[in-house]
């Protein structure tokens, strides 16, 4: 994990560029995540004389970057659900979070964006000074899961005009944050430009207000029924008492499967509840799987390493060679796993539990086909082998699960139904890959652009 | 294409006189205009050349408020929305004693999204116009 770091440096503002609360709040400001610095550019003026040299801290009044951080405290910090697909399966699982490129662009090009409205909302929210601050920033989108946060960074629209020319990388990059730390940064950052602020004349009376929504904010922040109401929507909140709360043991595994799902109305909660429920285990040794998860922990450094490195592993283990697997469904359940098909409304591709020591991974009906029912088979088995833990855990793969979790479990269904030893003799023939391995004419083309280029 | 009704012009004359900041030193310039040292702002975006006096003017009177954004220090609407000619514009409440807004390009990320999605295709001329919004 990585940390936010929100330097300040006060200075006092050029004449006539800064009004009310921007006096006592110029600074300069340099955003920093581990040692990538975010706000590195070079001036892009017309009055520039030659050579311009980067720097690291942009110039400006941040009051209203603070607003934005009082307004979006909670949002920022536990509003997990996205109005759009998470991540882009087509595309290996690749970011498909919006940045302000994309809300630029009227998110035209934001896979299952669906209401366009509750998408600009979320932008707004998540997207650190949006629409209260003119001060250059690149695009930082702060995305909650259950125990971090993701901090999506990219270079904001070239088209507004910018008068700064960025240092980072064009290509979107993904930091994960400790919650924790990133409410002390943007604390720390709200009190100090309050403090400085509330002892300015042209300053108090916007710092009195402030500080007010900021006691408010903090205090709402910290509730575990607003937290609730973040994670997982209005109306899962509404109806916890009577339908989470009552599933005692069971309501670890069901909040695991809340996390990788979308926001859910009354009526789909209910349909969740009922595909979750337990199942029959698949044999007398339902434990079986557990012996593949715990030979060694596996070491990368990304997550998709990760999967590669078990799936790896798991064909090792089992002596299979880079053989096809004929059949997913079989070699779970001579693992101790059972599979069954189940009616969860397309809220997720497929799921995996493990309850009373007995694991189970369920597929969707809407998954049509046999080669997406076995990579949901698989990537939910790699969800298990990775994630399952104490009595009652669960998880599910779709488009709005955790990030991570999700490419680390992509990558070893990948790896284990096309292990990259033999992807390479597959190179010119993507179709012959697919029908060989039982596998996507799309995910074949991407496997071997994958062994490829790794 | 029928645009909304103009909203109706508020009562107090000082509101309908707030201030509009396009700050002049991040507009395009051309050489008959007076000097400027560079501006110490680094900001995101900057207003085109053609927005004039008179358009940020309009621009404002016409703006929608933000029906999330609240109200500002001094009760008054935080951030107004408009658009016009493919371009979107938020109007950013400076929280001074008298009613002042920032006014900059931005990305519509707003609930207004819909209405200004409508309002970007309307010509410079036809908000000048003043009967089309």
């Amino acid at each position: 994990m990585t940390r936010l770091g929100i330097s300040v440096e006060w200075k006092a503002p050029p004449p006539d560029e800064a009004f009310g609360p921007e006096k006592p709040t110029w600074a300069r400001l340099e955003l920093r995540v581990g040692d990538l610095v975010l706000t590195r550019h070079t001036p892009d003026d017309v009055f520039v004389s030659a050579g311009a040299a980067a720097e690291n801290a942009v110039e400006g009044p941040i009051s209203g970057l603070v607003e934005w951080v009082v307004d979006n405290f909670a949002p920022l910090l536990w509003e997990s659900h996205v109005p759009a697909s998470k991540l882009d399966s087509s595309r290996g699982f690749r970011s498909g979070l919006p940045g302000l490129q994309a809300a630029s662009n009227w998110w035209t090009s934001v896979a299952n964006g669906g209401d366009l409205r509750r998408l600009a909302v979320w932008q707004q929210q998540h997207t650190l000074g949006a629409t209260t601050s003119q001060l250059a920033i690149p695009s930082m989108v702060f995305v909650p899961e259950t125990s971090r946060v993701g901090l999506f960074v990219s270079p904001p629209p070239s088209a507004l005009d910018p008068s700064v020319r960025w240092h980072i990388s064009s290509d979107p990059t993904e930091h994960w944050l400790e919650r924790d730390d990133l409410r002390a940064s943007l604390t720390t950052f709200v009190e100090g430009a309050l403090q400085r602020a509330s002892a300015d004349a042209d300053g108090q009376q916007w710092a009195n207000w402030l500080r007010s929504r900021w006691e408010e904010v903090k205090r709402r922040e910290s509730s575990e029924v607003e937290r609730r109401r973040l994670r997982f929507g209005e109306a899962v909140a509404r109806l916890w008492d009577a339908t989470i709360v009552p599933l005692r043991d069971r309501r670890s595994l069901v909040e695991g499967v809340l996390s990788d799902v979308p926001e859910l109305g009354d009526a789909q909660l209910l349909q969740l509840i009922a595909a979750l429920a337990p199942a029959p285990a698949a044999t007398a040794d339902a434990t079986k799987w557990k012996k593949l998860a715990s030979n060694g922990a596996v070491v990368a450094s990304r997550p998709y390493e990760e999967g590669y490195e078990l799936a790896r592993r798991v064909r090792h283990d089992l002596g299979m060679g880079v053989a096809p697997i004929e059949r997913v469904d079989i070699l779970l359940s001579e693992q101790g796993v059972a599979d069954r098909d189940v009616d969860a409304g397309g809220l997720f591709r497929s799921a995996c539990t493990l309850e009373d020591r007995s694991a189970s991974v369920m597929v969707d009906r809407s998954v049509r086909g046999v080669t997406a029912r076995r990579v949901a088979l698989a990537t939910a088995f790699g969800r298990l082998l990775f994630d399952a833990k104490g009595k009652a855990w669960g998880a599910a793969f779709g488009d709005h699960a955790r990030v991570q979790e999700t490419r680390r479990a992509g990558a070893f269904a990948a790896e284990l139904l096309a292990p990259a030893e033999i992807v390479a003799k597959y190179a010119s023939d993507p179709q012959g890959l697919a029908e060989d391995y039982g596998i996507s004419f799309a995910a074949a083309q991407w496997r071997i652009h994958n062994a490829v280029s790794e | 294409m029928d645009f909304p009704p103009v909203p109706p012009q508020p009562e107090n004359p000082a509101e309908a006189r707030a201030l509009v900041r396009c700050k002049p030193k991040h507009r395009a310039l051309s050489a008959t205009t007076p000097g400027n040292v560079r501006s110490r702002i680094d900001v995101r975006s900057r207003c085109p050349g053609w927005v004039t006096e008179n358009l940020q003017r309009r621009l404002l009177e016409d703006a929608l408020p933000d029906p999330d954004a609240g109200e500002d220090a001094f009760g008054r609407p935080r951030k107004m929305w408009n658009a016009v000619a493919g371009w979107v514009f938020v109007g950013v409440s400076s929280n001074e004693q008298g009613p002042a807004y920032n006014c900059y390009p931005e990305a519509p990320m707003t609930a207004l999204v819909d209405q200004l999605r409508i309002r970007e295709q309307r010509t410079i001329e036809q908000l000048l116009g003043g009967g089309n919004l």
